[in-house]
């Protein structure tokens, strides 16, 4: 990426992530504060490396993005940090959920609802294209074979991820979540030809 | 005072698109969490040549690349992966292929081509094998779980294990 496209993604992913975390914090009524906010460029097969290891147990929660370009959105959190959201989502006091069940993800998906569409709304809204994602899927499993799935699409075209990496804390909770956007080259190319036709 | 020493093995782990064939008796070739990516396990028991790539699509014809040919795709990778053994003293008649992985992660919503990329990449390694007129001896693949495959290059034994810990030999 030219320098003045990586600024320009850079505010997208700085606008998206701020109405993400907004409603996020909406929706579980607790203040969520931003604590650090990098992009960095590396090869897509460290990717799982982010999440502490590809063998590491982790819980995703996937939408495939669809309309003027194609994308994928996988919030992935740590099992415990996991059980922390649905404990807020649900009203129980903390430390209350211990494993997953249809109920606890579909809460889950519900926060990857709104985490999901707020950031596509936001680039939506800064370029003019169509975004939209799709129903959430909720999986507990190895954090290499979640992000397998993005990694595929990624490496068709390109060996580098562009990694958009948000850290954030929860409210008076001890939570401390990331937030990771990386682009698929289709998605790129049409967000920065928006810019171009703008 | 009798001391048992444990024996040492040295892991080898393969990333995304990676490959690698050794010949070691400590040497253990490792493909970690597996989802719809396909990890490719080879061994000649005679000259104890191992080999394992970590494949993560079907077909280099699909892809835009100008880099090098790498195990990303599966039919440059086992051609690859073959060929190299040979260099270090394995036989292509003797060779145990095993293969894990090409999970389908998520049920398929919309139309995103990628999302049956397990499937595709099962398939390919199977046709690419039966053209290079190399059996299977053995495989974990498909379903809806991430995997883990282990080639020790002792003893030629292929492990599978799934999340949580669960290990099973192949």
């Amino acid at each position: 990426m030219k320098e003045e496209e990586l600024a320009f993604w850079a505010q997208l992913v700085s606008k998206g992530t701020t109405n993400a975390m907004s409603n996020l914090s909406k929706m579980i009524g607790q203040e969520v504060t931003v604590a650090s906010f990098g992009l960095k460029q590396i090869p897509v097969a460290e990717t799982s490396q982010l999440m502490g290891g590809p063998d590491t147990e982790a819980v995703g929660i996937y939408l495939t993005v669809s309309g003027s370009a194609t994308g994928h959105i996988m919030l992935m959190y740590e099992p415990k940090v996991a059980y922390q959201f649905v404990d807020i989502l649900m009203g129980l006091p903390a430390g209350s959920t211990q494993s997953l069940g249809d109920m606890e993800e579909s809460a889950l998906g519900e926060l990857g609802n709104i985490v999901g569409s707020s950031f596509l709304n936001a680039l939506a809204d800064a370029t003019g294209l169509t975004l939209l994602p799709s129903p959430p899927n909720v999986m507990t499993d190895m954090a290499g074979a979640l992000l397998d799935i993005i990694a595929a699409d990624i490496l068709l075209t390109q060996d580098d991820a562009f990694v958009a990496e948000t850290t954030y804390h929860v409210g008076d909770r001890d939570i401390e979540g990331q937030f990771f956007v990386i682009p698929t080259q289709d998605l790129l190319k049409a967000l920065l030809e928006s810019r171009q036709a703008a | 005072m009798t001391t048992q020493i444990a024996k040492k093995r040295t892991d080898i782990v393969l990333g995304l698109g990676q490959h690698r064939v050794a010949k070691g008796e400590d040497t253990v070739l490792v493909c970690l969490g597996l989802g719809s990516c396909v990890s490719i396990g080879a061994y000649d028991p005679v000259s104890k040549v191992g080999g394992m790539a970590h494949m993560v699509l079907p077909s280099s014809s699909e892809g835009r690349t100008n880099g090098q040919p790498n195990a990303k795709f599966v039919d440059w990778a086992i051609p690859m992966l073959i060929e190299e053994m040979k260099e270090l003293g394995a036989l292509k008649s003797r060779l145990i292929i095993k293969i894990v992985g090409g999970a389908q992660m998520v049920n398929a919503q919309g139309n995103i081509g990628v999302l049956q990329i397990g499937d595709r990449n099962v398939e390919a390694t199977k046709a690419i094998l039966a053209e290079l007129g190399l059996p299977l001896h053995g495989e974990a693949t498909g379903g809806k779980h991430g995997r883990t495959a282990r080639l020790y290059l002792d003893s030629g034994m292929f492990c599978v294990s799934i999340a949580g810990g669960d290990t099973n030999e192949l």
